[in-house]
């Protein structure tokens, strides 16, 4: 009886004799064996409010067994200032800062807090492994923190390829975890800004995901993508260094005192808001993507309903001319159009604050929640090597308005990638 | 020989279909998105090199380096570089194999022909031949190799996959696009995004519909038309070198996917060698594979 050989070595040793009759130069002889990096840097300037550096690295291995290792590594680093909340007014209010002890004065314009530094690590590891000729499972873990902030989370999920791998169909599941430890305590909503009622000790949030995918190859040019996705959160989601201005008939800010509440300055009738303690989404995506002759062209619809009242509807296109020599150019346009939360208010009246007060109703001022248009105009230039190395750079501009003066922001967005292996 | 050398080119949709004739079989050159002189440049490149090997390394001429390593005439012949990389590889696969891959062993068709008939050799002709058979017999200095007296070497199981991996580096350096070199059914290909699908049809390819993929290759070992049957015995054309004797319970055809064509279609021709373990080794390797083993469906892993 011969001797059986062994197969696992001669598949490796194939390989690696292949790589050297072929000519390929040592590194390129890992490269099936190679982690694929990508590494970016993205700028974010808002106009005088938030600038982030966001520096991110991923790295992605396939294995012989087809498996797929991933790491990816964020750091963000946000300075500046953002809005508080209040009212934009000629006459001049005065708040506290998140911490508690101090005060500042603002008049004529957006009010914003400017103690807004916050560095955040994220890293995710996610890794895929067929079990089947067409199933494949997924699972991953995340972890994020800032100052404030923690998070963890994991997911799971299904691939199914169906009809000649020409569809495949995702099932995911995830849950996270959020810890939110404010700074100077978590404000009790509806009360005073200047009393600082707050409470110690860190507040919860947990997410549950679901998601439903199918990927359809419609033919040669065309592959289209439709996602759902239900996301039930639990907990804490107000925003704890945001406020609500109180004003009176002719839109002018009222003094706490005139409430019982501790007298800190002008315009000091500042209430912290109140979110609801849970919110449900529902959301579907839809992208298609047509290659012609060598360009490509992806446009993306993404639709969202909570049962907070928001509904939004982001339209995303983006063409790439390819070129034959390995650069490309991509234009991107992005348009994104939300309605306001049930409870949002640009301000509140003395009676709505009775009114919220006496129900413990929810109520914010945060323009995110509010009506919201935005805009991103944009392109990105790169160029790919014969041995897949990738050199980018993106440059976008983003305009938002809505209801209050605070929502209305530029921001230019740059980003530099580079792709490699090792 | 430059009859039959001829490269046509065909446009469907923003695929081009660049065509010819090599090594016996038919050959092309696929390509996606790009100009139509582009799509002429890189199938050129692809044909020329395909004729190019083949007129090297070709068994069936005598005016090549083959036919002078061949020669009989144990003479030390020189060899170049890409010739002494191709011997490296024999050499590595022999060793890989234990002996069962052997680029000598041509000379074994003297007495076994494939041609469906009875015709079982004495076993006294078998054994006349092998001495002349035997990787370990050949003898090698930097640059160059020399032969025993009728020994020959048979690159015929190396020379298409690496024909097909070596012409598709090169007119792969010449665009970005997407790229699909097949000659006769051995193939590797890439695509940024939408991926090939590869046809069975027509090919003697143990594997049923379509395979698709982005990027990747395919090769085929064995021929479940040639074989040799007697007294309810089917000798299959797969020669163990060691014997000189067919491969016992051998599958009839072996397709394996793999990264490079060479890669895949010595890993199936390994497999073929193996007999009845041929599937264990393919499942050891990691790969997937489609074997066909009598009349029934392959099997599949």
């Amino acid at each position: 009886m011969k001797k059986t050989l062994d197969g696992k070595k001669i598949g490796a040793g194939l390989a690696a004799a292949t790589c050297s009759l072929l000519g390929q130069p040592a590194l390129a002889q890992d490269a099936a064996d190679a982690w694929q990096f990508d590494s970016a840097v993205l700028y974010y300037s808002e106009q005088d409010r938030v600038t982030a550096v966001e520096p991110v690295v991923r790295g992605k291995k396939q294995f012989q067994d087809e498996s797929e290792l991933e790491l990816k590594l964020t750091l963000d680093t946000l300075t500046g200032a953002s809005h508080n909340g209040a009212i934009t007014s000629d006459k001049p209010q005065t708040f506290t800062s998140p911490s508690g002890g101090s005060t500042y004065e603002v008049t004529n314009e957006v009010p914003l807090d400017d103690a807004f530094k916050d560095t955040r690590v994220a890293a995710n590891v996610q890794y895929t492994r067929p079990f089947s000729r067409t199933l494949r499972w997924t699972g991953g873990l995340n972890f994020s923190n800032e100052y404030d902030f923690t998070s963890l989370g994991l997911n799971a999920g299904l691939l199914w390829d169906l009809n000649n791998k020409n569809t495949t169909l995702t099932f995911g599941l995830a849950h996270e975890s959020d810890t939110i430890d404010p700074v100077g305590g978590a404000p009790e909503g509806l009360t005073f800004q200047s009393d600082e009622v707050k409470t110690d000790g860190s507040e919860d949030r947990s997410i549950n995901d679901f998601l439903f995918g199918v990927t359809q190859v419609i033919n040669h040019r065309w592959i289209m993508q439709f996602n759902y996705n239900l996301s039930v959160s639990d907990g804490y989601h107000t925003d704890p260094y945001k406020v609500v201005t109180v004003v009176d008939a002719n839109g002018d800010p009222l003094e706490a005192e005139g409430f019982g509440a501790t007298n800190i300055g002008p315009g000091d009738a500042q209430i912290f808001e109140l979110r609801p303690d849970s919110r449900t989404r529902n959301a579907l995506y839809w992208e298609n993507r047509y290659h012609f002759n060598r360009d490509v062209l992806a446009v993306g619809y993404r639709f969202m309903s909570d049962d907070w009242g928001i509904t939004s509807h982001t339209l995303d296109v983006r063409y790439r001319f390819q070129f034959a020599n390995g650069w490309y150019l991509q234009p991107h346009v992005r348009w994104y159009e939300q309605s306001e939360a049930d409870f949002y208010k640009e301000s509140i009246t003395t009676s709505e604050l009775t009114a919220l007060q006496s129900a413990q109703d929810d109520v914010s001022a945060d323009y995110r929640l509010g009506n919201l248009t935005d805009t991103t105009y944009g392109f990105k230039v790169g160029k790919q090597w014969a041995n897949n190395q990738q050199l980018s750079l993106r440059v976008e501009s983003f305009t938002q308005s809505g209801d209050s003066d605070a929502s209305e922001l530029d921001a230019l967005i740059t980003q530099v990638g580079y792709t490699f292996y090792w | 020989m430059k009859q039959g050398r001829e490269l046509t080119l065909e446009q469907d949709g923003p695929l081009w279909r660049g065509r010819f004739a090599a090594m016996a079989s038919p050959c092309e050159c696929l390509v996606r998105g790009v100009s139509e002189g582009l799509a002429r440049e890189m199938a050129e490149c692809v044909a020329q090199e395909a004729w190019r090997i083949e007129k090297k390394f070709s068994r069936y001429r005598d005016d090549n380096l083959l036919a002078a390593i061949n020669a009989g005439d144990e003479q030390w012949v020189a060899v170049d570089e890409e010739t002494v990389r191709l011997l490296d590889f024999a050499e590595h696969c022999w060793q890989l194999s234990d002996g069962a891959f052997d680029i000598t062993s041509g000379v074994l068709r003297r007495a076994w022909r494939f041609d469906g008939s009875d015709q079982i050799p004495e076993s006294g002709q078998v054994e006349a031949l092998l001495p002349l058979v035997g990787w370990g017999k050949v003898e090698r200095e930097a640059g160059k190799i020399r032969l025993q007296k009728g020994m020959e070497l048979d690159l015929g199981g190396i020379g298409k996959e690496y024909a097909v991996d070596s012409a598709f580096q090169l007119a792969g350096k010449l665009s970005d696009a997407d790229l699909l070199v097949n000659f006769g059914g051995d193939l590797v290909a890439r695509a940024a995004s939408t991926p090939w699908q590869v046809g069975m049809e027509g090919t003697a390819r143990p594997m049923v519909g379509q395979l698709q993929f982005t990027s990747g290759a395919l090769a085929t070992s064995g021929d479940s038309r040639r074989f040799l049957l007697r007294d309810g015995i089917r000798y299959s054309h797969v020669l163990d070198p060691r014997s000189g004797w067919p491969v016992a319970n051998a599958p009839r055809a072996v397709t394996v996917f793999g990264q490079q064509c060479t890669q895949a279609g010595l890993l199936s021709t390994l497999a073929l060698l193996q007999g009845e373990a041929a599937e264990n080794l393919l499942q050891e390797a990691g790969v997937h594979y489609w074997i066909q083993w009598g009349d029934d469906a392959p099997a599949i892993g």
